[in-house]
């Protein structure tokens, strides 16, 4: 059905089907709801959370999410820095998809905090050598740019088109995007940046400790430059998603393409990066503080040295070789299996870096500390999949995201 | 975050640290404000052209 509530020349579904679509999203909204309700009314104590786990599942999806949302602030520095055309076409879509990335980190962070009544604290009374400071400011900025950069797409609605004031704000705000985008990125690699800062800096913890370049360990350029690499292809993999429930072609090959061959690229150079990181760690760091690798791997009943392998080669060398080479990206489905992953290996380095930190013995006499999640910390990480649903869906049937959707679909 | 805040000192770290932050969100704030008002004065001019045409 066509409306003049849709975008121009483009087919919706009808109402009811839109919203039988919508209602699992709902649902698990509402028990995600009555969780973070039972979180903020009673405490930390509904979560499994531990003095051994001040970190856990929440700030594991913290670091994916963002990390993924990169798609975001990558793509605008693509499109409106570095002037590539083809990523305009998938721009809207990294927007909308890096706002439903981070204001459900924040809103996972307001979990965390236990007391989020103080939440303003960590502005108010600033720390500037705390790496968690800066995410937070950092963060929360970068949270506005990405709703004003999204506002454009909103007042690009054909009814809202209609107000003459709202068509020229979306023109001008248009037309100084690459400010807006150009603070987006200076933003995003500080905070991509400190949340891997944070990990690298823990001098008591062996597994995560790194060394660097002045302030900043290795982690913090490490996370930033896997952000980069890996939030285009989350974004790709996305609207490919899109496309497969829609049934429609929403861009064409090329920039998906495109965008595969970047990420490929920057993922290659990461994964190297990484690997020697690791070989640093492994022979010069860890057995300074009187460790050797296996300390790391052996006697635990999941972390074995499994994860290292499929972080950095299965899931880094290999889907970097696929992407690198032209075969590979022509190949749809080769390209979207390289992509997930990709996508699976970004998520298992923030896991290991978090979780596998405060998993892992210090001393001689110490136990693995495992830890496995309450439902209240599930739900709520699966919150941010249902939020990204109902948001997606909405802007996908009612803005225009995808400029080449009329050209595809005759 | 500011000079009035108890723990405030005046360092070199403090004025990067806020400077940025500040500088980030002045950006930010200038070019809204000068897309909004920009806006406002396209669309008076719009109507005031469409009135002489009238």
């Amino acid at each position: 059905m066509t409306t003049s509530a849709f975008p121009e020349g483009v087919k919706r579904c009808s109402g009811s089907q839109f919203i039988l679509w919508l209602l699992p999203a709902f649902l698990v909204l509402l028990i995600a709801a009555y969780a973070m309700f039972r979180v903020w009314g009673f405490g930390l104590n509904q979560t499994n959370m531990n003095d051994a786990y001040g970190f856990a599942l929440w700030i594991w999806a913290d670091l994916a999410v963002i990390a993924l949302g990169g798609g975001a602030f990558f793509s605008g520095f693509l499109a409106y820095i570095m002037g590539v055309k083809q990523v305009k076409n998938i721009i809207n879509f990294a927007v909308i998809l890096g706002l439903v990335c981070y204001s459900m980190a924040l809103l996972l962070l307001g979990l965390d905090v236990g007391q989020p009544l103080r939440g303003w604290f960590i502005f108010w009374h600033a720390n500037i050598h705390s790496m968690l400071t800066e995410v937070a400011f950092c963060l929360t900025i970068y949270l506005g740019v990405l709703i004003v950069e999204f506002i454009p797409v909103i007042l690009e609605n054909p009814k809202i088109q209609r107000i003459r004031f709202f068509h020229h704000l979306s023109h001008n705000m248009h037309e100084i995007m690459a400010v807006f985008a150009a603070t987006g990125v200076f933003l995003s690699f500080f905070h991509q940046g400190s949340l891997g800062g944070v990990p690298g800096v823990l001098y008591g913890r062996p597994f995560a400790f790194r060394e660097g370049l002045f302030i900043w360990p290795w982690t913090f350029f490490l996370f930033t430059w896997s952000a980069a690499a890996v939030g285009p292809l989350f974004t790709a993999s996305m609207c490919r998603l899109t496309e497969i429930i829609t049934g429609k072609r929403l861009v064409k090959d090329e920039v998906y393409q495109l965008l595969a061959k970047i990420s490929g690229w920057m993922l290659l150079t990461y994964i190297i990066a990484k690997s020697l990181d690791t070989i640093y760690w492994a022979t010069v760091t860890a057995p300074s503080a009187g460790f050797s690798l296996m300390s790391f791997y052996t006697n635990n009943p999941l972390y074995g040295i499994w994860i290292l392998i499929a972080e950095i080669v299965i899931c880094g060398f290999l889907p970097a070789l696929i992407l690198i080479t032209q075969k590979g990206r022509e190949n749809r489905r080769l390209l979207f299996a390289a992509a997930a992953l990709a996508i699976i290996g970004l998520c298992i380095n923030r896991w290991v870096m978090v979780l596998q930190t405060l998993a892992a013995p210090l001393k001689p006499f110490d136990e693995w500390f495992m830890y496995s999640p309450a439902w209240t910390e599930v739900v709520t990480t699966i919150m941010p999949v249902a939020v990204g649903i109902i948001v997606i869906s909405l802007a996908y049937r009612y803005l225009p995201l995808f400029p080449q959707e009329r050209e595809l679909n005759p | 975050m500011f000079p009035f805040a108890y723990e405030w000192t005046w360092y070199l770290g403090q004025y990067l640290f806020m400077g940025a932050a500040g500088f980030a969100i002045s950006v930010v704030g200038a070019g809204l404000t000068f897309c909004i008002i920009k806006s406002i004065i396209d669309t008076v001019q719009e109507d005031e052209g469409s009135s002489d045409h009238h």
